[in-house]
């Protein structure tokens, strides 16, 4: 089980992959569908939905959209913006 | 209404820009018909002959020469270019100005500045003290009077800490010869106290603000510096919004019931995610026009306070990221009005121009 941190749920995207926390000045570019995939963990979408989401978007095997995904969920957790709930 | 004729000093923007130059752009964005007077130590300063900057410029003594020297000065300046209000805009010269209110209110100058034992307790020297009543933490900081004492304060501190003049210039040391060197300089250019402090390591932030004089403020803007100089001058930045940045700074205009600008200076310390107050100027800073191209400006809404009795309406909030990123162009100057400035100058000798600090040498006028 993860869970979204507070900078997670606060940081502004725009449609052009800009992410920008709004606290800290940090600011972050996302590429292809993380836009999409931080909107939607923003929403509080858990990692079922977001494995679905990339099958239904992308020409893509279950195999390498959920290693994707780890990859991703990984990045943001070493980025502080995503934690294993204790 | 009678035109309005303000004073606005510390007009330079070279390598460490002082403020009243985006001062004076943030006037001429909401006061187009103002006459600025700009009061300058130096005719080398770029502000003069800087496009849209100040209507008329005269040359002040240096504030050392003392609050004496400073008001005859601005008496005879007033004299030939009239003037109401006035923004001063340096550490140095602000602490005397501080001790000038009174005269500067008797001669119908309107300026807002604390009062010299407020001035004081925000003082780098005293901001241990003033941070531990408001829940702040500062740097362990040692002051130190000769380099035996700062090399001294450096071996119980540790290295690298940064070492710091009472107004201005501060250098990061690594090494008790680095310290030695540095604390010289400081001594001999600033005069005592040094300020020893152990180095905190993480992301810049300043807060520039208008406090209201009884403990609240007009509003306030907060960036994240992202890139530094080699003197560590914000030379870009982004507005920021922190609720537990913008609660510390609350809590220290409250307990000084600052009046007027001013640029709080913090770390946020990396290892613990804290924020930790450096410095605390009593002043806007060399960003000030920033705020004032989002709609937040400053430097107008103080001219409303000098100006009204009523409490003006608050400064808008800066939407957080927003950036900066400082420019840097040249001016042309124009020797009429350098050797016009010089003339002005009391006690200057017409002519002998490269006896001004700063000035382009003679032979080079002679080549």
């Amino acid at each position: 089980m993860i869970t979204m941190t507070t900078t997670l749920e606060n940081l502004l995207l725009n449609d052009r992959g800009i992410a920008f926390d709004p606290a800290s000045g940090d600011t972050y570019r996302l590429i292809g569908p993380a836009v999409q995939l931080v909107r939607l963990l923003q929403k509080g979408t858990d990692d079922d939905a977001l494995l679905r989401y990339l099958l239904e978007e992308y020409d893509v095997d279950e195999s390498t959209a959920r290693r994707d995904l780890d990859v991703f969920l990984g990045t943001l957790e070493q980025m502080k913006l995503w934690e294993a709930a204790p | 209404m009678k035109p309005l004729r303000i004073a606005v000093s510390g007009l330079h923007r070279g390598e460490n820009p002082q403020p009243g130059a985006g001062i004076i752009r943030s006037l001429r964005r909401r006061f187009r018909d103002a006459f600025i007077v700009g009061l300058s130590y130096d005719v080398m300063e770029s502000g003069i002959y800087a496009e849209g900057g100040p209507d008329k410029v005269h040359l002040m003594p240096y504030p050392a020469a003392g609050g004496a020297a400073l008001l005859d000065r601005i008496d005879a300046i007033r004299k030939q270019t009239p003037f109401d209000l006035f923004i001063p805009t340096l550490d140095a010269e602000i602490e005397v100005f501080a001790s000038l209110r009174r005269e500067l209110s008797r001669r119908g100058i309107g300026v807002c500045l604390p009062a010299v034992e407020v001035l004081k307790r925000r003082a780098k020297q005293h901001l241990p003290a003033l941070a531990a009543l408001c829940g702040a933490r500062v740097p362990e900081t040692r002051l130190a009077s000769d380099i035996a004492d700062a090399c001294h304060a450096g071996n119980e501190l540790g290295y690298p800490l940064i070492v710091k003049g009472p107004y201005y210039d501060a250098k990061i040391v690594h090494n008790v010869g680095q310290l030695s060197a540095a604390a010289g300089h400081l001594l001999s250019e600033w005069g005592r106290p040094v300020i020893l402090q152990r180095l905190i390591s993480g992301s810049e932030f300043n807060v520039l603000g208008l406090g209201d004089g009884d403990g609240g403020w007009l509003g306030h803007c907060c960036i994240r510096k992202t890139q530094l100089s080699d003197k560590g001058k914000g030379l870009s930045g982004i507005t920021v919004a922190d609720a537990r940045l913008s609660d510390l700074c609350a809590r220290l205009v409250r307990e000084l019931k600052w009046p007027g600008p001013f640029e709080i200076e913090l770390i946020r310390e990396e290892s613990s995610g804290e924020y930790v107050l450096i410095e605390i100027n009593p002043r806007f800073p060399a960003w000030i026009d920033f705020p004032s191209m989002l709609g937040a400006n400053f430097a107008a809404r103080l001219i409303d306070m000098l100006r009204f009795d009523t409490s003006p309406e608050p400064v808008p909030d800066c939407p957080p990221g927003s950036f900066y990123i400082r420019h840097q162009i040249e001016v042309v100057g124009d020797l009429n009005r350098y050797a016009g400035l010089l003339k002005d100058e009391p006690g200057a000798l017409g002519g002998l121009i490269d006896d001004v600090p700063g000035a382009p040498s003679k032979t080079k006028f002679l080549a």
